[in-house]
């Protein structure tokens, strides 16, 4: 039943994590090109170091196997399974060669978190970071945001062949438009397009505040990018509070909601089908979860004094409430008033908000929506068949591009990793606690990490004990993966070690 | 029967006695009457006049600050973790101005500055006026440590009048130290290693797709 892996399999993994990594020497040019520009040589030369290893370790890993053929299920989900680790290492050496970080795994926290777009920063002294570094991170949101795989295939890089099966091990199980090429390159045009225009507009606020052409040009482009793939890495220390701008605050909300809905519902807005948009399970259930969680917000923010008048609550609530559900991680308050000025009620909302996420098939975290609504509809279905007589059969059909009927392993399948992100949730809390930290702040903080929600509380810090934080990386991985490519993963590992199946064949 | 000579003698010598009773009582009401007048005239005199003391490097300086700083002094890293007992009190901080003179959105007046602690682990919000901001000569950036500004005012820590944001509404900003460069200069044998590690990448591609092309 569990098939071990052969050296074959292992050598055409290879191959193909090696077109990744080379893939991601044209994400290195971005930085080396601006650092070139502004003058910034010291990061200028380490970019130049970074591609350089990056040809290397990607063209030789292309040696394990120089004709791969095509890659079968297993393979694919190893693929992308490792291509975040892989990444997230490639990541780590410009940004610990830039010497902001204090330890090298303290650098490998902030790769992976921008691969998997959680946003949780563990660098020391941001506001003096360099263009082209802090550029690097964005590029990192961008990469990861759209999904290595889905900018590889729409790229063609993986040839003809390689594609179906990369692109549903990736977590992305639509089928926006019937070629999965076409589908990789309409979200990729997709995010571009909502990025130009978004920078567009936020480059005019930021000269309107006062800043630098050059400056306000860049940190508009990264707001975008970050707010669009729900990333949360900020240009500066004080996240989006540095702005103090409710315009700017406004753009972003918007972008962080285009951002948590479904990739499928964009190609139909944008075919026209408007009334497929209101009509969809997932939009329906964000609609009725933020209405309710926004309210329970409001409600538990009026206990405590500060926040209670309106336009506070207002502006900061609101951007909080979102900025968790689409599982971003941007700031309008400080950390401190995140754990100080709010109620320890108000405080676990938010953790609830990033634990559950946003839509399927979009760049959000978290369990997400359509599971949600799928354990809904199934206990209405259950509670249909309770009160209706043995014979009669019960049929719940629900809207999700195009009408369909609620299917016992549909059910299955989001129960499953309902169920396992919650117990990662509790593990990661249990850790926390077990390192001696306060608990709200461990469940907040697990729920963050696994969620790729973002919004640290103060544990992800520099100088976090070193098991916490390898534990952090791998909740960031699980929940990028959302978990059963994981599981996969790490079964195959477990099957090939095995010295017994090497005797058995 | 008295001697008639020893009583005239004697009726002279209290006449002089007398007389020089009077020109005593005299002389001293003069002497304070001039002290008075003197005393009058002295306080009359000015005291914005500058006194030089004959020892050097004594003078009075008119501008210095005044010394009631050790009551407001408090680090910005205690500010970023403050709890309802820094609300509304008067505060003094020091740091450096990171990033750039925000404009307050509605307010045409005021600017935003944010700065940041010694070690750069900590930063508050300072609202103030754009008066008082234009005399930052640099802001903290790479490669760029910004002017030092000591502020003293208000904190707040969710500001009612700013929709809850933590910050600091400055009534006294001071220059402490102007800002400083720390330029970098283009040096080639930094960029040896990378252009090497370049080169030998470029090989081993090229050399794959020719064995690729080979085995075709």
């Amino acid at each position: 039943m569990w098939q071990r892996f052969t050296l074959y399999d292992l050598r055409v993994i290879g191959h193909y994590l090696g077109v990744l990594v080379l893939f991601s020497t044209l994400g290195l040019l971005v930085p080396f090109i601006l650092a070139v520009a502004c003058e910034e040589w010291g990061p200028a030369s380490r970019y130049l170091l970074t591609i350089g290893i990056t040809l290397i370790l990607g063209s030789g890993l292309r040696f394990l196997r120089i004709e791969p053929g095509r890659l079968n299920q297993q393979q694919a989900m190893v693929v992308t399974g490792l291509a975040w680790i892989v990444l997230g290492f490639v990541a780590t050496i410009p940004l610990y060669l830039s010497g902001h970080y204090a330890t090298f795994l303290d650098a490998l926290f902030d790769g992976v978190s921008g691969v998997t777009t959680t946003g949780a920063s563990v660098i020391m002294d941001l506001d003096h970071l360099s263009n082209a570094d802090n550029m690097w991170r964005f590029v990192l949101h961008f990469i990861g945001g759209l999904g290595l795989i889905v900018v590889a295939l729409s790229f063609g890089l993986f040839g003809k062949r390689g594609g179906a099966s990369l692109y549903s091990s990736e977590g992305r199980s639509e089928h926006v438009l019937p070629n999965i090429i076409q589908t990789t390159q309409f979200i990729a045009k997709i995010t571009v397009g909502i990025i130009v225009v978004a920078t567009g507009i936020l480059s005019v606020i930021c000269l309107l505040l006062g800043m630098e052409p050059l400056r306000a040009i860049l940190q508009a482009l990264w707001l975008s990018i970050s707010a669009f793939v729900t990333g949360g890495f900020a240009p500066m220390s004080q996240s989006v509070l540095y702005y103090h701008s409710s315009p700017l605050e406004l753009v972003i909300m918007v972008l962080m909601l285009a951002g948590s809905i479904n990739f499928v519902l964009h190609a139909e807005v944008w075919k026209g089908h408007i009334e497929t948009f209101f009509r969809d399970l997932e939009i329906r259930t964000m609609v009725l979860w933020l209405a309710v969680m926004t309210c329970v917000f409001a409600a538990s923010l009026t206990m405590s004094a500060e926040f209670s008048n309106l336009p506070a609550m207002l502006r900061r609530g609101l951007f909080t409430v979102i900025s968790a559900s689409s599982t971003t991680g941007f700031l309008n308050i400080t950390p401190n008033q995140l754990t100080t000025a709010l109620s320890s009620g108000a405080f676990l909302v938010v953790a609830m908000l990033m634990a559950v996420g946003g839509s399927a098939g979009s760049t959000s975290g978290g369990i997400k929506f359509n599971r949600i609504g799928l354990i809904a509809k199934s206990l209405v279905a259950t509670i249909k068949e309770a009160l209706s007589p043995a014979s009669a059969r019960v049929v719940v059909s629900y809207n999700h591009v195009g009408k369909r009927v609620l299917s016992p392993e549909a059910v299955k399948s989001a129960t499953t990793v309902f169920v396992l992100y919650t117990a990662t949730y509790l593990i990661g809390a249990l850790v926390g606690i077990a390192h001696g930290y306060d608990a709200t702040q461990s469940i907040f903080e697990s729920v963050a990490m696994t969620s790729n929600g973002g919004l640290s509380s103060g544990l992800a810090a520099p100088g976090m004990p070193v098991t916490l934080e390898v534990f952090y990386i791998f909740q960031m991985w699980a929940g990028r993966l959302e978990f059963v490519t994981l599981l996969a993963l790490l079964v195959e590992i477990v099957v090939s070690l095995d010295p017994r199946r090497w005797f058995n064949g | 029967m008295r001697h008639p000579v020893k009583h005239i003698a004697n009726a002279a010598t209290t006449q002089s006695l007398m007389l020089a009773r009077a020109c005593a009582t005299a002389f001293l009401a003069a002497l304070l009457m001039a002290l008075v007048v003197c005393a009058g005239v002295s306080s009359d005199r000015a005291f914005a006049e500058e006194i030089e003391l004959e020892s050097e490097g004594n003078l009075i300086n008119p501008q210095q600050l005044p010394d009631s700083s050790f009551i407001y002094d408090t680090s910005i890293a205690d500010l970023s973790s403050a709890d309802a007992y820094y609300d509304n009190q008067t505060v003094q901080v020091t740091g450096e101005a990171i990033g750039d003179a925000i404009h307050a959105t509605f307010d045409q007046k005021f600017s935003w500055i944010t700065l940041s602690n010694e070690d750069n682990t900590a930063t508050i919000a300072v609202f103030m006026t754009r008066d008082a901001a234009a005399r930052i000569d640099t802001f903290g950036r790479y490669q760029q440590r910004g002017t030092i500004l000591q502020v003293r005012g208000t904190f707040h820590l969710a500001c009612p009048e700013h929709e809850g944001t933590s910050d600091l509404h400055a009534e006294v900003v001071s220059v402490v130290d102007p800002g400083e460069y720390t330029e970098e200069a283009f040096n080639l044998t930094k960029f040896v290693p990378g252009i090497i590690t370049v080169v030998v990448g470029l090989l081993v591609t090229v050399l794959f797709y020719l064995i690729r092309e080979r085995q075709r």
